[in-house]
């Protein structure tokens, strides 16, 4: 019985199969059945172009209204090799950044001589090679970075010898150029001192991003022309203005993850909605709003750090933001075995006063905030963190020697070092370099200057970034467009603090104040 | 094993039915239906259709103001004019007489024309002030146009009834597009004259949308003053008693 039963299994699955497989037949067929056959089964080989690597290897770096872009291709024809063909030749540059996707046929001939016109961006520039015979096309691709004179280097910002505000410019526009008064100004706008310059190089938000800070405003300018009007005013940008009169005095963005900026005392974040800004979160948890120091702590060298440091002036205490949504500043605790307090009025009995805040390299992104005790005039500094885990964190606070630390107490102008955390600051004409980690302290004069140091600036954007370099403004107040900037190589060790000069640029600039670079 | 001959037969007959050729073109009766847009993009523009508009009297701070019910037609475009018949829908209104001037009985469809409107002139009354009253139109068969879809899919859970449309008149504060929920809170009239107070700001900048910084910052100033307000023992009340507050999503 068992034999039979498997016999019959057999069977009808067999049948079920046969079934199957004719239904699938008869489907194929009859969605087959739908095509009508044409019937040209004739294969010919069709003309190719073959368009060569030369020329098309590396990307073009071209300026704009000064260079001419010459490519002689080498293409040849699969079945036409004298390429005696009517064959069209169109090249094409697509927009990359601001003009993307969008299309500019800058030739048409065979071999491209171009002299650049098209706005400053980055491209990919296309060949295509067009047979009339099949209206088959052909193409190859190569970089194109279309630079204005304005399209990178250092924007040096300060005054003329007139005390009117102006931005100079040191481009690398393909050679390196000196750029005077390269502000706009429109409809009547007129600048006093730039005292602080910040542009946006996040590509996608950077549209009208340049903004100048000034003792009696600070306004934005647009960010290829560097034009500027009365009503590119910053307090247009506010979503609610607030009262006061809009001067910036420190802006820090930290990637496309979070914009801050410091306005009349105030913190703001800045949205990626236009560049508008919101309320001020200088409020504690209780609700009370504290004046901001006008600088903050923040960190470039960790990737994505939301997290920014602020000391309040009212209170007298470090406080901070993190995290993807703010509505106050944290104002932290101490931990028990802490070596000093975020509340600098429970060891001082006014609190400390704010000088400075050095955002650097060193230690995976430290601060250090120089402060000073009103009551006997000594400085301290703290060095802090601000981490990617959304809080602050306290490194070695120590109080200056000024015994050692000459002339700290006149110091304008601070960087800190990469790769030891030394101090280098300016006073007068002087530059010295200041181990305040070392027990006992040490300093060194490290250059002496023709001239007054007006501004200081460490590399931590360029290529360069990570290599401590350095920049260093000069200004001799008695001689109109006297301004000099040194580019200077730290080349310290644990033992020793030593400088080496890069470059001196003696190009009658202005009084610089403050120096940013633009990427691109 | 039988599911599968029935998904082979079914695969069979649809192949067969695909090689069909050819499509009837449209020889069926002319109909006219409202066509309000709701949809706001590109996409939906003229693909959802609404069957309630409102005309706030308070912004347009007019004496009166005429109101365009659109319409569109089905079938082909006639080489002639044609009458579109309209009449009010008394049971769903509660419009008083002199809100608005009486329907004509048809309105003319010019030739050529997919599109069309039914003006409707309403009256910004004395009676009307902190009230809202409501017309309902509705479209009439006539010789010239028939009434094929009453029933419009906006999406596959939202139908409207397109031979009919409500205008609701108002001379009151009623929520506008600028005024975002998440920020304010829910609407009132009372919260409202507080906003515009607090902000200096007048109805009509509330008739678009404004950018999402603003009124996020509008709703934690207007939350940090309620909350002053409650510090003060001032607390502010909505008009049904209960206390007025910000939108749940200010920061």
């Amino acid at each position: 019985m068992k034999g039979i039963h498997i016999h019959t299994y057999l069977r009808s699955q067999a049948i079920r199969a046969f079934a199957g497989a004719i239904a699938t037949v008869l489907c194929m067929i009859a969605a087959n059945s739908c095509f009508k056959d044409l019937g040209n089964y004739d294969y010919t080989d069709i003309n190719q172009a073959v368009i060569g690597d030369a020329g098309f290897e590396e990307e073009y770096n071209v300026r704009l209204n000064e260079d001419i872009l010459r490519i002689v291709p080498e293409i040849s024809f699969t079945l036409d090799p004298e390429g005696k063909g009517d064959y069209r030749y169109e090249w094409v540059a697509v927009g990359q950044n601001f003009l993307r996707g969008q299309r500019f046929t800058i030739g048409t001939e065979r071999d491209l001589d171009y002299p650049v016109r098209l706005a400053a961006e980055t491209y990919i520039l296309y060949l295509k090679v067009t047979d009339p015979a099949t209206d088959m096309v052909f193409s190859k691709s190569v970089g194109l970075n279309v630079m204005s004179l304005y399209t990178k280097g250092w924007l040096l910002a300060g005054e003329d010898s007139e005390g009117r505000g102006q931005i100079d410019m040191i481009s690398f526009s393909g050679t390196t150029l000196f750029l005077k008064n390269a502000l706009t100004l429109q409809e009547g706008l007129q600048l006093s001192p730039v005292n602080l310059v910040w542009i946006d190089n996040d590509e996608y938000t950077s549209e009208d991003r340049l903004y100048a800070a000034t003792a009696s405003g600070t306004y934005k300018f647009d960010r290829e022309s560097f034009t500027g009007s009365p009503y590119t005013d910053l307090k247009y940008s506010f979503a609610l203005a607030p009262d006061g009169s809009g001067i910036m005095t420190d802006c820090q963005k930290i990637s496309d993850k979070r914009h801050v900026i410091i306005v009349d005392g105030r913190a703001y974040e800045v949205s990626s909605e236009g560049g508008m800004i919101g309320n001020t979160f200088s409020y504690t948890e209780s609700g009370s709003e504290f004046e901001a120091a006008p600088q903050m702590i923040c960190n470039h060298r960790q990737i994505d750090v939301r997290t920014f440091g602020f000391y309040d002036m009212t209170g007298r205490r470090f406080g901070y933001i993190s995290g993807m949504t703010v509505k106050n500043t944290v104002m932290p605790g101490d931990g028990e075995n802490d070596l000093w307090s975020w509340n600098t009025a429970t060891e001082f009995s006014s609190g400390l006063d704010f000088v400075a805040a050095i955002e650097s390299f060193f230690s995976n992104g430290q601060t250090t905030v120089v402060m000073q005790d009103p009551e006997n005039g000594d400085r301290w500094m703290y060095c802090i963190t601000a981490e990617r885990s959304g809080s602050l964190s306290k490194g070695i606070r120590c109080k200056a020697d000024m015994s050692i630390a000459t002339d700290f107490d006149k110091a304008g102008n601070f960087i800190i070092t990469t790769n030891h955390g030394y101090m280098l600051y300016s006073a007068g004409n002087r530059l010295y370099g200041y181990n305040f980690r070392k027990s006992p302290q040490e300093c060194t004069l490290l250059k002496e200057f023709s001239a007054p140091v007006t501004c200081m600036k460490a590399d931590l954007v360029t290529d360069e970034q990570y290599q401590d370099n350095f920049y260093v403004a000069t200004y001799d107040d008695a001689v109109p467009e006297s301004g000099v900037l040194y580019k200077f190589h730290v080349t310290d060790s644990p033992d020793k603090i030593g400088i080496e000069q890069q470059e001196c640029w003696e190009k009658g600039f202005l009084k610089i104040h403050s120096i940013c670079y633009k990427e691109f | 094993m039988r599911h599968r001959t029935y998904i082979y037969i079914l695969a069979l007959a649809a192949s067969l039915i695909g090689c069909t050729s050819g499509l009837d073109t449209y020889n069926g009766v002319s109909g006219v239906y409202f066509a309000m847009n709701s949809g706001s993009s590109y996409a939906n523009a003229d693909t959802t259709y609404l069957e309630s508009s409102s005309l706030p009297f308070i912004i347009t701070s007019s004496r009166d103001s005429v109101f365009n019910v659109k319409i569109k037609i089905l079938g082909a475009v006639s080489t002639h004019d044609r009458h579109v018949s309209v009449r009010v829908a008394e049971d769903m209104s509660d419009i008083l007489p002199g809100d608005y001037e009486p329907l004509q009985g048809s309105y003319v469809l010019r030739a050529g024309e997919v599109f069309g409107s039914i003006p409707v002139k309403f009256l910004r009354t004395a009676s009307l002030e902190g009230q809202e009253r409501t017309l309902t139109i509705e479209l009439e068969e006539n010789s010239d146009f028939s009434l094929p879809i009453r029933y419009w899919r906006n999406s596959s859970t939202e139908y409207v009834n397109v031979t009919r449309h409500s205008i609701t008149i108002s001379d009151k504060y009623v929520q506008l597009p600028g005024y975002s929920t998440s920020h304010f809170g829910p609407f009132s009239e009372k919260k409202m004259k507080i906003l515009l107070e607090l902000f200096d700001m007048k109805l009509t900048d509330f008739n678009e949308r404004l950018p999402l910084t603003m009124t996020k910052a509008m709703g934690q100033k207007f939350d940090r003053w309620l909350q002053q307000q409650k510090l003060k023992g001032e607390t502010v009340y909505e008009e049904d008693g209960s206390e007025m507050k910000a939108g749940d999503y200010i920061y």
